[in-house]
């Protein structure tokens, strides 16, 4: 990240998304003097922090466009500098003029992606974990995401790692006791304070490591995956639940060779509708690897549904049926013969789960009733137990949780306390970087490159 | 007019160490010490080592010091400490004859032709050209490097219930002067307080009530060139006591003739060695504490009861003795007292403990904050050893924090503020598992080559790091084949236990159910090899650990370039999300990195993982 250790002013357009919209929002962050900006502006006078003024922004006579001003004086801001915003009229041509002319004549640069917040977080004005919070509120698909982003923004998940954090070093502190100060309080009080507070961590973690859910189910983006032999009917079922014609149907088989995706709405969760290569033996390489990335998808999904038309059962079948789904629909049924077809898979393959068959031709809405309301079912479900979203704390936590494994077991046999404790101090470093102690670069990079430019 | 090239004021633990190392180097030095006070006395617990200190013992042999040559000559009760807890943190303590203690001091420092006794009182000190200039109340000295080893002197005020004296020892004169003469050195403003309890009449306890600690005749001598288990004086027990109820009742309902606690005294006591009262006071749930009853010398007819120091009138410290279990009958011939002083801040004391501000002075031990004998002896011998080197344009001795208890005070001193005393824990160190007793000698060679003293020490010193990279090759180059019953024997029980290859003996020591002394002990014998005990333990014990340092060496990297890391101390000390106590210590000392914050005492680890959090 070059931006780094820059701290010239920055500006940038917060609302842009370049496309023409009523109105506008530019910010300008870090400029060491107010007076510097004011001859942009007709307005005289003093300008009070935290105040909205109405005013023309000119320059060498030109009125370039009426907006709104306010300015909010650092460290009380949003990043902890001084930052201007602007309301302006939001023409992309205008937006772009008014970013021009701060640039040229008022030396500003053009903020890099996430380098507002970068700067919140380099004056403290938020924690790493309060900024990933934000990146989740920004970009939330579900309101259970909005809340879990809120909730790091405010720093209440904060608090539950910090009481863990306070719990393990209770034990660590019980530890260390036992070493420097075993004569003083007792080898038998030594060792209880070592058993109970090991125990009260271990709990505490244990209440968190239920919150990590596989990492398979990604809820941030979960994905709804079509599954099936070519020909089942997947491309039809995707494009009748989108409304539109995206994936090209066709009576030949193997028509669709990579996946397609597209977003998908159910009880105001944003999910990723995936069409996939049907599987089979493929004919053609391209189409192996389309069916390679099906089975990769397959396994990623958040739920999955698979198409089968009974009349065409082939070897490839009983590959598929090793594979776990959340639904399986029998499709062609107006076909001759479907009904016996039908039954035999039933038979022969009795832990598909649930069933049903239904004639995409007639029956769709009654189909498409049935998959959402699943779909919905087991999103509520996942999201009791208070997921962690974030993918570095699930990592995170698993990691503790492997390392923390590892140590109760060596405290049951092992008697020297030096090597317990240096144990420790490898789950300690894990421990720290959940709260943002230790953070490898990567995970900033990740983050703000991962931004919405201006916030 | 006498001349000193190096003046050391002060004749304790810390003075004799800076003055016998000194004169090695074929200086002048002379010790001022106060008349009446043998030369090395213990004022205090009579026992040397412990827990994190046994290791300083151990590295001040290792660099030539006395301290351990001391200890062995007047021991009457070896112990170690955390047997059973793993060799890194097992340390060795020495209960010493506080009288034979002090006349074999007396007796080393009089065989060095170097250095001068002088036994009077110290009035005044001037700074001239070319160094100091030393009134006492007999004659004036002239020094070109002065060693400031005045322990509790500075200012010292002793309390016992309401009765006050100036002094810093129980019928010691007092040395007022002293906090004058260097009005211009800054000292913290904050007094330090310690204490000591009651000495009880030997004849007067009832030794079949108390539960007996003998002498372990396991434990090694300190000093490497003595006979590893030869004692040189009679050995004697330790007792167990424990109050009860009633003794903290007793304390409880007298807290208002506490010094401690009725404000007469002002001064901070360190945390970790509290007086009875503080454990009266703060935890009143609790009634039974260990109180240990140590012999000071086979002669002397004292007890010293370690637990129960007290500042109380002597009336209630009668009572509270007499109601533990065995000291019914107990007669006091001393009572407790505690002492207030004044300590210079370290902070402007240099890695060889020198003045910033003032070059050619030097400051050690408890004037510097520290608590304990060891933890003196080790700052004498630094100040010593440096104001020597530079005396010859040599370079200084710097021990790292990572290789030597000595270097992890020494950089804790310099690095911060006291605001309690300072005592050594193995916890300060973050290198465990590497600085132990067993290699002390090892991890100190290199330090002690540096001096070029060649005496019979480094003689042996080199004779040992020859024998000890021997045997770790013969340790990896041997193999003990599958087929050998010693792999049977070396098998603990299941099969996660079960040894079935061939294996190298680095291996085997490796294996976590082998105690690796008794295994290499027995491979050796096996092999018709014979070492002594020290080189088996020292390599032993470094095979069974070497992993664990390795992979700590890589985490310390790591966290040395977090510590380099910018931090705001203004705002860290506005977070709610911080303890009241941690702010105001960081309002205090203003850190400006991560790392300084970390050194600040008593930091809570959880403020480091806030604080470290936001200043990503």
């Amino acid at each position: 990240m070059k931006f780094l250790y820059s701290d010239e002013p920055i500006i940038a357009c917060s609302t842009c998304n370049h496309a023409n919209a009523a109105l506008a929002v530019i910010r300008i962050s870090g400029f060491k003097h107010l007076d510097d900006f004011l001859p942009f502006f007709t307005h005289t006078g003093p300008i009070e922090p935290r105040r909205v003024y109405y005013t023309k922004l000119f320059f060498q006579e030109e009125v370039f466009d009426d907006v709104c001003l306010t300015y909010f004086q650092g460290p009380k801001s949003y990043n902890g500098e001084n930052i201007l915003e602007l309301s302006i009229h939001g023409n992309t041509l205008n937006t772009e003029r008014i970013l021009k002319l701060f640039i040229e004549k008022a030396n500003c640069r053009l903020a890099a992606p996430g380098e507002f917040t970068y700067r919140a977080l380099k004056n403290k004005k938020l924690s790493l974990s309060q900024v990933e919070g934000l990146d989740l509120f920004l970009n939330a698909n579900s309101g259970y995401a909005l809340d879990q982003g809120l909730s790091l923004l405010s720093g209440n998940l904060q608090e539950v790692y910090s009481e863990l954090y306070d719990l393990f070093l209770k034990h660590k502190s019980a530890l260390e006791l036992s070493i420097d100060f075993g004569d003083d309080i007792g080898e038998e009080t030594a060792k209880a304070y070592f058993h109970s507070s090991l125990l009260d961590f271990k709990n505490k973690f244990e209440s968190l490591h239920r919150r990590v859910i596989p990492m398979d189910h990604n809820l941030l983006q979960p994905e709804i995956v079509l599954a099936g032999l070519p020909n089942s009917g997947k491309s039809s079922l995707f494009n009748y639940l989108l409304r539109q014609d995206r994936a090209i149907v066709s009576s030949t088989p193997g028509t669709t060779r990579d996946y397609l995706s597209e977003n998908l709405v159910i009880e105001g969760v944003k999910y990723q509708l995936i069409d996939t290569a049907g599987i089979r033996e493929a004919t053609d390489l391209i189409e192996a690897e389309g069916i390679k990335r099906t089975k990769k998808k397959m396994h990623h999904s958040f739920f999955s549904v698979l198409l089968i038309n009974p009349l065409e059962m082939r070897d490839e079948f009983s590959e598929l049926a090793l594979l776990h789904f959340d639904a399986v629909c029998f499709t062609h049924c107006d076909l001759p013969g479907f009904m016996e077809a039908q039954k035999k898979v039933i038979t022969d393959f009795p832990h598909f789960g649930p069933m049903g068959a239904f004639d995409l031709t007639h029956e769709v809405s009654r189909l498409e009733n049935h998959l959402f309301e699943s779909i919905n079912k087991k999103y509520l479900e996942l999201t009791k137990s208070k997921p962690i979203l974030l993918d570095r704390h699930k990592l995170l936590i698993n990691q503790v949780g492997v390392q923390l494994q590892n140590y109760v077991k060596l405290s049951s046999y092992e008697e020297d306390v030096a090597i317990l404790s240096h144990e420790l101090n490898t789950l300690a470093t894990c421990l720290s970087e959940l709260l943002g102690i230790i953070s490898p670069d990567q995970i900033l990079n990740s983050i703000f490159s991962n931004f919405c430019i201006g916030k | 007019m006498q001349t000193f090239d190096i003046t050391i004021i002060g004749g304790g633990h810390a003075g004799i160490e800076a003055a016998h190392i000194a004169a090695q180097f074929g200086v002048r030095v002379g010790i001022i010490t106060m008349p009446g006070i043998g030369l090395g006395s213990a004022p205090c617990n009579p026992s040397v080592g412990g827990v994190g200190k046994g290791q300083v013992v151990r590295e001040l042999d290792a660099l030539g010091g006395l301290m351990g040559i001391l200890a062995d000559k007047a021991g009457i009760q070896f112990r170690t400490l955390n047997d059973s807890k793993g060799f890194a943190v097992q340390s060795s303590r020495v209960q010493i004859d506080k009288d034979l203690y002090s006349i074999e001091a007396e007796k080393l420092i009089a065989t060095i032709s170097g250095i001068v006794v002088v036994r009077e009182k110290v009035i005044e000190i001037k700074s001239i050209d070319e160094g100091f200039e030393i009134f006492t109340t007999e004659r004036t000295y002239r020094t070109k490097k002065l060693i400031m080893t005045v322990g509790t002197f500075l200012n010292g005020k002793l309390h016992t219930g309401s009765t006050q004296t100036q002094g810093g020892r129980v019928g010691c004169e007092p040395s007022l002067g002293l906090g004058s003469l260097f009005c211009e050195i800054k000292t913290l403003p904050m007094r330090f307080k310690t204490g000591t309890p009651p000495r009880i009449d030997k004849a007067t306890i009832d030794y079949t009530k108390l539960e007996e600690q003998p002498s372990d005749a396991s434990v090694r001598n300190f000093h490497c060139l003595h006979e590893p288990f030869v004692r040189f004086s009679e050995q004697v027990s330790c007792y167990l006591a424990r109050t009860n109820p009633e003794t903290m009742n007793i304390i409880r309902v007298n807290k208002e003739r506490s010094p401690m606690f009725n404000g007469q005294i002002k001064g901070v006591g360190a945390r970790y060695c509290p007086s009875i009262e503080d454990k009266a006071y703060r935890y009143p749930d609790k009634n039974v504490h260990h109180v240990f009853i140590e012999p000071e010398g086979l002669n002397l007819n004292t007890m010293y009861p370690s637990g129960i120091s007290s500042s109380l009138p002597k009336d209630i410290q009668q009572d509270y003795v007499r109601s533990i279990e065995g000291l019914e009958k107990a007669e006091i011939l001393v009572y407790g007292y505690a002492v207030e002083y004044d300590v210079i801040d370290t902070t402007e004391l240099s890695l060889t403990l020198e003045h910033t501000q003032f070059p050619n002075l030097y400051f050690a031990g408890q004037v510097n904050g520290t608590s304990g004998y060891e933890e003196a002896a080790g700052q004498g011998y630094i100040a010593g050893v440096n104001a020597a080197l530079t005396l010859l344009g040599l370079d200084p001795l710097i021990l790292s924090r990572h290789e030597s208890y000595i270097g992890v005070m020494i950089e804790d001193l310099a690095s911060n503020t006291r605001d309690e005393p300072y005592r050594l824990f193995t916890a300060r160190s973050e290198n465990r598992l590497f600085i132990r007793e067993d290699n002390s000698l090892l991890r100190m060679f290199p330090y002690r080559s540096q001096l070029h003293l060649n005496t019979a020490l480094d003689a042996y010193q080199r004779k040992f790091i020859n024998a000890y990279e021997e045997l770790m090759s013969f340790c990896d180059e041997t193999m003990i084949p599958e087929t050998s019953p010693l792999i049977l024997e070396f098998s603990g029980e299941g099969d996660l236990q079960k040894l079935s290859k061939r294996m190298s003996v680095t291996e085997i020591l490796k294996q976590a159910w082998l105690n690796p002394v008794l295994t290499l002990e027995r491979l050796l014998g096996y092999h018709g090899v014979t070492v002594s005990l020290d080189l088996i333990r020292t390599v032993a014990i470094s095979k069974k650990y070497d992993g664990y340092i390795k992979r700590s060496e890589s985490q310390f990297e790591r966290l040395k370039k977090m510590d380099g890391m910018k931090i705001d101390w203004v705002g860290i000390s506005a977070s709610k999300n911080i303890s009241f106590e941690c702010r105001q210590r960081i309002i205090r000392i203003k850190p400006d990195t991560f790392g300084q914050l970390k050194l600040i005492e008593g930091i809570r680890p959880a403020t480091l993982a806030v604080v470290a959090a936001k200043a990503l």
